[in-house]
């Protein structure tokens, strides 16, 4: 069986990056509208941000069929650019993106509604521009929390098994990750050593993802502490 | 009756009402529009009730294996059964062939092309067929299939495989796929999709659904008594009604 659990590890960190990397922005715009506007029917944007949260990810996947697919409304003229969503590593990290956007949006917006609103009130007092306010000011404030946001999103991104897999296939190389590497390896016949090897790998990129995870929040302290006397 | 009530009341230490017996079923995912119907059809000539689980076949064994508290296993390969034979976990004697199944290929109901033969897959209009996972039975019969054709190395770049059946159905309906290939009984299950052809029994393994009653279930004759309905002629006629056919033969 053509399961190369190297490959399938690799596979799991470039589509975990390139969720995170990808989700941050949407993650910072929505988290920080959702935040600091009210308007009615906020929750309704709210709980349309969180259903693939509740969703079973099957189900997310096949909406996101229906919609990317070769034939559906999104995924026709992605395909017609040279896009195809389905069976394809980009499909891989779509699905990584939208099951994991949840996660991204609530800690963002947790961490902007953290953010005491007089450091803005006094920088903008002192005469900075909005957009200054908001890189000088917020975003630094509520940075921890954006990168809390983008680990949970990323581990939610290694542990995508169900939108993956029917949107984007179990194809080795292209969308394979650990976990489907494990599912398909668990179909098969008695113990194979690379289920222990695949295991040991996402136990290993969990501690560091964790790791990263403290560091980050640690080392912003600091600087904050610093810069905020 | 009576004495089988007596034993039953005996091995079923809670409850010596004989109608308290709850059997459970592990089946193959593929079974999982026909048996409960069965099961029922059975209930109201006198069996018992019965609860599933429905799962791959490989796992059901490795459920059974892992202790899974189950009174018959009902896989959808000899290879899994074979397994969980071989450690001594089912009943002896119990172990029977109950049903076969036809691999079929199947396009999207919409689709205009209708291939009669697995030759004609490699035409160049395809460019995803459809298959379940290498290490499910289906996947593999369909591998199997497609090298006794001689079309297997020009369409394994365009093969796409997702865990079982169901993404199977669930991409050609959608036309994600051009074609795909699954059961006789999904392809029926799935309005979707439309049968193009079967392939012909000796292109791969025999497709063979045996069952067998566990050795650590707590009512033996029941379970048995169960299988012997799923053999019988009334139970056999629901399970060909929904496309599956006599078990080939050993």
């Amino acid at each position: 069986m053509s399961i190369d659990p190297l490959r399938a590890v690799v596979l799991s960190v470039e589509v975990g990056l390139a969720a995170t990397l990808l989700g941050l922005v949407p993650a910072v715009v929505v988290g920080r509208w959702l935040a600091r506007t009210s308007f009615a029917g906020k929750w309704v944007v709210s709980a349309v941000v969180l259903v693939p949260m509740v969703l079973p990810p099957v189900v997310t996947g096949l909406l996101l069929l229906d919609l990317l697919g070769r034939n559906g409304p999104i995924g026709k003229p992605l395909a017609a650019i040279g896009l195809p969503v389905p069976f394809s590593w980009f499909g891989a990290v779509v699905a990584a993106v939208v099951v994991g956007f949840p996660f991204y949006v609530l800690l963002v917006r947790q961490a902007f509604e953290a953010v005491d609103p007089r450091y803005e009130e006094v920088a903008a007092t002192l005469g900075d521009p909005p957009a200054r306010v908001f890189w000088r000011v917020t975003l630094p404030l509520a940075l921890p929390g954006i990168a809390a946001g983008a680990v949970l999103a990323f581990a939610r991104a290694l542990g995508e098994f169900g939108a993956t897999i029917v949107l984007a296939g179990n194809l080795e190389g292209r969308t394979r990750t650990i976990a489907l590497a494990l599912y398909a390896l668990l179909d098969g016949s008695g113990d194979d050593p690379r289920i222990h090897q695949l295991v040991g790998a996402s136990l290993a990129l969990a501690v560091v993802a964790l790791l990263a995870q403290e560091l980050l929040i640690r080392w912003q302290r600091r600087r904050l502490g610093l810069d905020g006397g | 009756m009576v004495a089988l009530a007596a034993l039953s009341a005996c091995s079923s230490a809670p409850s010596n009402a004989p109608e308290a017996v709850e059997l459970t079923v592990l089946a193959a995912a593929s079974l999982t529009d026909v048996l409960p119907g069965v099961a029922e059809l059975w209930g109201s000539n006198g069996g018992s009730e019965v609860s599933f689980g429905f799962d791959s076949s490989s796992r059901l064994g490795k459920q059974v294996e892992a202790g899974a508290p189950a009174d018959v296993l009902f896989t959808a390969d000899a290879d899994s059964m074979d397994r969980v034979d071989g450690e001594g976990l089912l009943l002896p004697g119990t172990r029977r062939d109950v049903l076969g199944n036809t691999l079929v290929l199947v396009v999207p109901a919409t689709s205009t092309w209708t291939p009669k033969d697995a030759s004609e897959l490699a035409a160049p209009g395809l460019t995803h067929l459809a298959l379940a996972g290498e290490n499910v039975p289906a996947g593999r019969y369909g591998r199997a299939s497609l090298q006794a054709a001689n079309v297997w190395e020009a369409l394994e770049p365009r093969v796409v495989t997702g865990d079982n059946v169901r993404t199977t159905l669930a991409w050609v309906a959608r036309g994600e796929a051009e074609a795909g290939i699954v059961y006789a009984t999904d392809a029926r299950a799935e309005p979707g999709v439309r049968l193009a052809f079967a392939f012909p029994d000796a292109s791969h393994p025999p497709i063979v659904y045996p069952a067998a009653v566990v050795r650590a279930s707590t009512h033996p004759d029941e379970a048995k008594e169960f299988l012997d309905f799923c053999g019988s002629s009334e139970g056999r006629a629901l399970f060909l009604d929904a496309g599956f056919t006599p078990p080939p033969p050993r």
